[in-house]
C-alpha cells in the first residue's frame, strides 16, 4: 500500500522535475546542473519534505539505531585500525601495491595453487578473534538503563534488547517439531518417500524464481543432491555467463595487486581449515574464494544496508591523508577477516564444485547472514540480538542449569559465542552443519544458532551440574562434533 | 516552512491530595504555545525519540478552543524494555492523525514510558512542518484548487513556448537527459553496480585512516 503511494509520489515529483527542466530552457549537461536546476526551483522544499516523510513512515529504517551501540561499533573499527596499521609497521609491508610482471605471471601461473603465493606468514597472526569480539560486546552499557545489580547481574550481556520468548521460537520452528519427519536426519527413512521428496524439489525448482517454495521445502531438510539447487534458489543466485565475467574481472585484480589482507586469509585458512581432516583438501578452493571476496566492492553494500552505523576502513592513495578525492575503502569488499573466518566458506565446498557458482553463493550468503554475526547492531540477527537470546532461552528452557552456572561462576555465554560467530562452522560435523545452514537460509534468520547452542548445554546438563569449575565446563563443550543437530532440535523444540 | 518547538517547561505531575510528592509516573507532559500567528496548513511532525515508548498528542486550534486528541498512544518502542526504536528519528504526517488539524495554537505532548529500567525519556529535536501557500492565491477553496493547477500549467507553458529552441538542439537536450535517466539508473537501481576499488589505477596504501 504505502508502496502505491510512493511511486504515485514518484512520478508527480519526476512530471514536475520534467516540467522545470524544461521551463528553464537551460542545456543540462550533466548530473550537477540539473540537480542545481532542481534545488533553485520553489517545488524543491515540499518535495523533499514530502519524500521525507513518506520514507520515514515506514519507520522501519531507523529502529536499529542505537547511539552508544554505534558508537561501540565505531570504537571497535578504530580498535582494529590500529591493529592492522601496527601489524603493518611490524612486518614491513604497505597494506597494497601493484605487482610486477613477474609476479603477476607467477599468480597466473599459479592460479589453481595459490599457497605457492603466500610467502612468509610467521610474522602475521589473526586481527581478532571471537573472546577479543566478545570483550567488546561485553562492555557495551546503556548509559540510560538503571542497573539494578539484582536482574542484571545474571547475564553476560547488558544490553536490553527484548528478543523472541521460547514459545514464539516454537511457533517459528514449528516444521522441527518433533512429531515431522525431516529430511536429512533420519536413519530409517524409507527409499520410496525419499524418492518422492526428491521428484517434489525437482518439481519447484522447475518454477523459477519461486523463492517462497524453496525456503517452505528447505524448512525441513535439503536432499544432498539437490542442496546446490535449493541454496541458489534461496539466495537468488542465477549463475549466468554475467557472473564468469565478474569473477575474471575479480580474478584480474588478484592478479594485478597484493594486499596485506591476502596474508591474513592465507594465515587463517593455514590455522584453520587445513587442520581439519575434512576440509584440507579445499586449501586452493578457499584462496581462491577469500582473495576474490576481498578485492570486490559490491560488499560494501553491507555497510550502506546495515543501518548500525558500521564504516569499512579507510585509506589515502599517494599518502594525501585527508584529501576526500584520494580516499578509498581498505580492502576493496571493507571486510577485515577474523580468526576462524575463512571457515564460513570452507562447508560450502562440499555443496558447490564450480569455483564461480562456489564464490557467489558464498558472497551472497555473507552478505546476507554473516556479516551480521561479526558486526554490533541491535537487529534480532545480528550477534548482540543472538547472545541476548542465548542466555534468555538458556534461562528459559533450563533454569536450574542456568542457576548452577551462576552458582560457580561460569558464564555459559563465553564457551557458546565462538560457536554462534562462526555460524558452528568448524564444530560440528560438515553434514551436520550444512543441514544447520539448510534452516538458516529456509527460515532466512539465525535464530536457530541460538537455539542450537542452548540444546547443546541442555543435552549436556546432566555432565554440567556434577562438576564445580570453569575448566571442567570447558572440557565438556570442548568437543561437540558428535552432536547430531536435528535431532537435538527436535527434542529441544518438543520441551 | 519548519516551525522547531523548544519546551519551556514540563507540567510536573504529582498526586492530588500531596501536592509536594513527585511520583514516577512513567508518564510526562509538554506544553507549547505559539507565538504569534498559529500554525496553519500543517504537514506533519518530525522529532527524535528518547526511549519514549508511546506517545500522545493533543491540539487546541484557537485560543477559546478545547484540547482536542489527535494522536493517541501512539506505539514508538517495538516493546519499552528494549531497545528497538529508542532512538528513532519520527516523522508524523498528517495522515496517521486522528483529525486533520485546521491551525495549531497550542500543542501538548504526553510521554509514556511504563518500563521502570530507563533513567530518563524524552523527545528531542521537535519541528512543526507546514505548506506555506502564497497570500496572493487566498480564494475560495475549489476554485483556488483549479486556479493552481492552471497557474502551474500557465507558468511552465510560457517560457516553454515563446522560445522554442531549434530542433537539433531539442534533441541534443533530450538525448542529454535521456542519457542522465540511463545512467541514475545504472547507478541506483541495477543489480550488480560495481565500483572500482582503485582511483585512476592506483591503489598503493601504506597505512589505514583513523577517521
Amino acid at each position: 500500500m504505502t508502496d502505491k503511494v510512493d511511486e504515485k509520489l514518484k512520478q508527480t515529483f519526476l512530471n514536475q522535475t520534467q516540467k522545470i527542466i524544461i521551463s528553464t530552457g537551460k542545456f543540462v549537461a550533466d548530473f550537477q546542473s540539473l540537480l542545481k536546476t532542481i534545488k533553485q526551483s520553489d517545488q524543491y522544499e515540499y518535495y523533499q519534505h514530502l519524500f521525507k516523510s513518506t520514507q520515514v513512515a515506514s519507520f522501519d529504517e531507523h529502529k536499529y539505531e542505537i547511539d552508544y551501540l554505534k558508537k561501540g561499533q565505531s570504537a571497535w573499527e578504530k580498535r582494529i585500525v590500529k591493529s592492522l596499521n601496527t601489524m603493518c609497521s611490524e612486518v614491513n609491508l604497505p597494506l597494497a601495491r601493484q605487482r610486477n610482471e613477474n609476479e603477476m605471471r607467477s599468480v597466473r601461473r599459479h592460479w589453481n595453487e595459490l599457497g605457492h603465493i603466500c610467502g612468509d606468514l610467521n610474522r602475521f597472526r589473526p586481527v581478532y578473534s571471537a573472546k577479543d569480539f566478545l570483550d567488546v560486546i561485553c562492555v557495551l552499557i546503556n548509559p540510560n538503563l538503571k542497573i539494578d545489580e539484582s536482574i542484571w547481574n545474571c547475564g553476560l550481556i547488558k544490553i536490553p534488547l527484548v528478543t523472541k520468548s521460547f514459545i514464539e521460537i516454537k511457533n517459528l520452528y514449528s516444521d522441527l517439531r518433533p512429531n515431522l519427519i525431516q529430511y536429512c536426519s533420519d536413519e530409517t527413512f524409507n527409499e520410496v518417500k525419499e524418492e518422492e521428496n526428491i521428484k517434489l524439489a525437482l518439481q519447484i525448482l522447475e518454477k523459477k524464481s519461486n523463492l517462497n517454495a524453496a525456503r517452505e521445502y528447505a524448512k525441513r531438510g535439503c536432499p544432498t543432491s539437490l542442496r546446490g539447487k535449493l541454496w541458489s534458489s534461496m539466495l537468488d543466485v542465477d549463475l549466468s555467463n554475467w557472473h564468469v565475467t565478474y569473477f575474471n574481472y575479480l580474478k584480474q585484480n588478484v592478479i594485478d595487486y597484493d594486499l596485506l589482507v591476502d596474508s591474513l586469509y592465507f594465515k587463517d585458512v593455514k590455522l584453520t581449515a587445513v587442520n581439519d581432516d575434512q576440509l584440507f583438501v579445499f586449501e586452493d578452493y578457499l584462496y581462491q574464494v577469500l582473495l576474490l571476496f576481498s578485492r570486490d566492492t559490491y560488499v560494501q553494500c553491507c555497510f550502506t544496508s546495515s543501518a548500525s552505523g558500521c564504516q569499512p576502513a579507510r585509506s589515502f592513495i599517494k599518502k594525501k591523508i585527508g584529501a576526500e578525492e584520494c580516499a578509498v575503502i581498505y580492502p576493496p569488499s571493507g571486510i577485515i577477516p577474523f580468526y576462524g573466518f575463512s571457515m564460513l566458506v570452507a562447508p560450502m565446498c562440499f555443496v558447490f564444485e564450480d569455483p564461480v557458482h562456489l564464490y557467489f553463493i558464498f558472497r551472497q550468503f555473507y552478505m546476507k547472514y554473516f556479516f551480521d554475526l561479526h558486526h554490533i547492531s541491535a537487529s534480532p540477527n545480528a550477534i548482540v540480538g543472538l547472545c541476548v537470546l542465548f542466555e534468555s532461552l538458556l534461562r528459559q528452557i533450563s533454569p536450574d542449569l542456568w542457576f548452577h552456572l551462576q552458582d560457580i561462576q561460569v558464564q555459559p555465554l563465553r564457551i557458546a559465542f565462538k560457536w554462534m560467530m562462526r555460524a558452528f562452522s568448524g564444530y560440528l560435523a560438515s553434514n551436520q552443519l550444512l543441514a544447520l545452514w539448510d534452516r538458516i537460509l529456509a527460515y532466512d534468520s539465525l535464530e536457530i544458532l541460538s537455539l542450537l547452542a542452548v540444546a547443546i548445554f541442555v543435552l549436556r546438563k546432566g555432565n554440567v551440574l556434577t562438576v564445580t569449575s570453569e575448566s571442567a565446563v570447558e572440557a565438556i563443550f570442548s568437543d561437540i562434533s558428535s552432536i547430531k543437530v536435528i535431532p537435538l532440535l527436535q527434542f529441544i523444540l518438543g520441551h | 516552512m519548519t516551525t522547531i518547538i523548544s519546551f519551556k517547561e514540563q507540567t510536573q505531575l504529582t498526586l492530588q491530595d500531596r501536592p509536594n510528592a513527585l511520583i514516577q509516573s512513567g508518564c510526562k507532559m509538554y506544553t507549547w504555545k505559539c507565538s504569534d500567528a498559529p500554525i496553519k496548513n500543517f504537514t506533519s511532525i518530525e522529532f527524535v525519540n528518547e526511549y519514549t515508548a508511546f506517545l500522545s498528542i493533543k491540539i487546541k486550534q484557537h485560543a477559546d478552543d478545547e484540547w482536542h486528541v489527535c494522536l493517541k498512544r501512539y506505539r514508538l518502542m517495538e516493546s519499552p524494555h528494549g531497545e528497538i526504536g529508542s532512538n528513532s528519528h519520527i516523522t508524523l504526517d498528517q495522515k496517521q492523525l486522528i483529525f486533520m488539524p485546521r491551525a495549531i495554537y497550542q500543542i501538548r505532548f504526553i510521554l509514556q514510558q511504563p518500563s521502570s529500567i530507563w533513567k530518563d525519556f524524552t523527545i528531542d529535536n521537535v519541528k512543526i512542518h507546514n505548506q506555506t501557500i502564497p497570500i496572493k492565491d487566498r480564494k475560495p477553496s475549489i476554485e483556488r484548487l483549479l486556479a493552481s493547477t492552471l497557474i502551474n500549467d500557465d507558468q511552465m507553458a510560457e517560457p516553454a513556448f515563446t522560445n522554442i529552441p531549434t530542433m537539433n538542439e531539442l534533441s541534443q537536450h533530450l538525448q542529454a537527459m535521456w542519457a542522465i535517466c540511463a545512467k541514475m539508473q545504472q547507478s541506483d537501481y541495477g543489480p550488480e553496480h560495481i565500483k572500482r576499488f582503485d582511483i585512476d589505477g592506483a591503489y598503493d596504501l601504506q597505512i589505514l585512516s583513523y577517521t
